[in-house]
């Protein structure tokens, strides 16, 4: 999609509770912002410019059958961003967050907390770039996937860094419940089933903030 | 309480205890100390059933159940509980939700009013904060904290059959008296037995053993009572052995 094709839509700042259908948006965030976007259940194309010194956190979590999420940040001097994602994929999950620090100063974190529920198709793409002739620029990406069939998932971490003065991180894995976790939750008279949902739950809740742990539980409260 | 006998397990074939024979009635503390690489704590995880530690010979009977069929949670329910060494944290997990999901797996019908309540108090008993019971479990929690977080479970499941593997293990000198405390008092209200897991007798001081036992390749080598345990501090497991051969 063209950026001339996005709707431009200039946010002051403010928490913003997203519950209903957001996309083909180009956000510039001139104030500091926190978007909360939970369970949508929608396919999601955004392109995001943070101006000089604002922040940005946006929390997304979906429980959903099959999503396409496309992000793309580009953070100006002085400014931050956290991208937090948690998801359960049903049949097909596909996300794509570009992120581009152009400006001196910046602070850009991406955290992703994936469940592969049922032979589901994950594909993760993060790409980091950090502009170059920009100083004390800080990048961190991370995925994490909770693999519950045998399908493959895709994480791809990129980090393209074309200055020197960088702090730059990323760590990905793919792996299954951890059986020490699970052991000690069974040792407490708690059955396997509920202890798995349990530790399941956590996984993803871990990334999100403590005031939307509740609106979470809710949707996953029939899982 | 609990009785094993003539007890052999294996983990991937690997026999790790062979001929193993305990008896721990209710309200008493029994201590099994060894070398590393004994089975002491693979003592723990057969009575809690591992299922990675095979039960091939023998019987385990708490309060004269067999609990050859039972699983891990099962066991627990039972009233067993197991103070590990190491205690896992488990992010985005809250200990009262974990501690509310324990007890309705256990039958117990309160609402969460009362559950907070309870767990409040129990708080206070034991000196710790509140907020304790709303931090994710063991997650940036220090090693004393770890402990008396496992402190506060025993206070709220109850267990009659209290298993303590190497509880010094992180702990400060303040730290294993202030717990040890806490575990004795336990022990005076509820008439609770202990199994205690340890290489050292720092812990002995305050929880005095009804009988200690010395366990190396697998099986008990030496019994006695609480100067068992003070001679072995003395003149070392390689001596113990030697004296009880």
């Amino acid at each position: 999609m063209n950026d001339k094709d996005l709707n431009r839509i200039v946010v002051s700042g403010g928490i913003i509770d997203w519950d209903k259908y957001m996309n083909a948006a180009h956000l510039i965030i001139k104030g500091d912002t926190v978007i909360n976007a939970i369970n949508l259940h929608n396919d999601l194309n955004l392109k995001i410019k943070i101006e000089k010194g604002k922040s940005l956190v946006i929390n997304m979590f979906d429980y959903a059958v099959s999503l396409d999420v496309a992000l793309v940040i580009e953070a100006d001097e002085n400014s931050n961003f956290v991208i937090n994602s948690s998801f359960i994929s049903d049949v097909k999950y596909t996300l794509n967050i570009d992120t581009i620090a152009y400006g001196d100063n910046t602070f850009g974190e991406v955290n992703i907390r994936g469940i592969n529920e049922r032979n589901s198709v994950i594909r993760i793409v993060m790409n980091g770039t950090v502009a170059g002739k920009t100083k004390n620029c800080v990048l961190n990406e991370y995925a994490h996937v909770l693999n519950k069939s045998n399908n493959s998932n895709v994480i791809i971490p990129n980090l393209i860094v074309n200055t020197n003065e960088v702090e730059a991180n990323h760590g990905v894995t793919v792996g299954q419940i951890d059986e020490e976790k699970l052991f000690y939750l069974l040792s407490k008279g708690i059955s396997r089933p509920v202890a798995a949902k349990i530790i399941e739950e956590g996984f993803l809740l871990s990334i999100m903030p403590d005031d939307i742990h509740e609106k979470i539980k809710n949707i996953l409260v029939g899982r | 309480m609990l009785k094993i006998k003539n007890l052999k397990v294996e983990v991937d074939d690997k026999v790790i205890i062979d001929g193993l024979d305990l008896e721990i009635p209710k309200n008493e503390i029994h201590v099994l100390m060894g070398p590393n690489g004994a089975g002491k704590s693979s003592i723990c995880r057969t009575i809690l059933k591992d299922p990675r530690y095979r039960i091939t010979r023998g019987e385990i009977t708490f309060n004269k159940e067999d609990i050859k069929d039972y699983t891990t949670n099962e066991v627990a329910k039972m009233g067993i509980f197991l103070l590990m060494q190491n205690p896992v944290d488990i992010p985005g997990v809250t200990n009262a939700e974990m501690l509310r999901t324990a007890l309705v797996e256990r039958g117990v019908k309160e609402s969460i009013f009362e559950f907070n309540k309870r767990l409040t108090e129990s708080c206070a008993n034991l000196g710790i904060d509140k907020d304790f019971i709303h931090r994710n479990i063991n997650e940036y929690m220090s090693g004393g904290e770890r402990k008396k977080n496992e402190l506060l479970q025993i206070n709220v499941l109850k267990p009659s059959f209290i298993i303590l593997d190497e509880l010094d293990s992180g702990l400060d000198v303040d730290g294993l008296k202030s717990l040890s405390n806490g575990l004795l008092a336990y022990k005076e209200k509820m008439k609770a037995s202990f199994l205690i897991i340890t290489h050292h007798t720092n812990i002995l001081e305050y929880l005095h053993p009804d009988k200690v036992y010395i366990l190396n390749g697998g099986k008990i080598v030496a019994t006695g009572n609480e100067k068992l345990a003070y001679s072995v501090e003395k003149i070392g497991y390689k001596g113990a052995f030697s004296i009880s051969e």
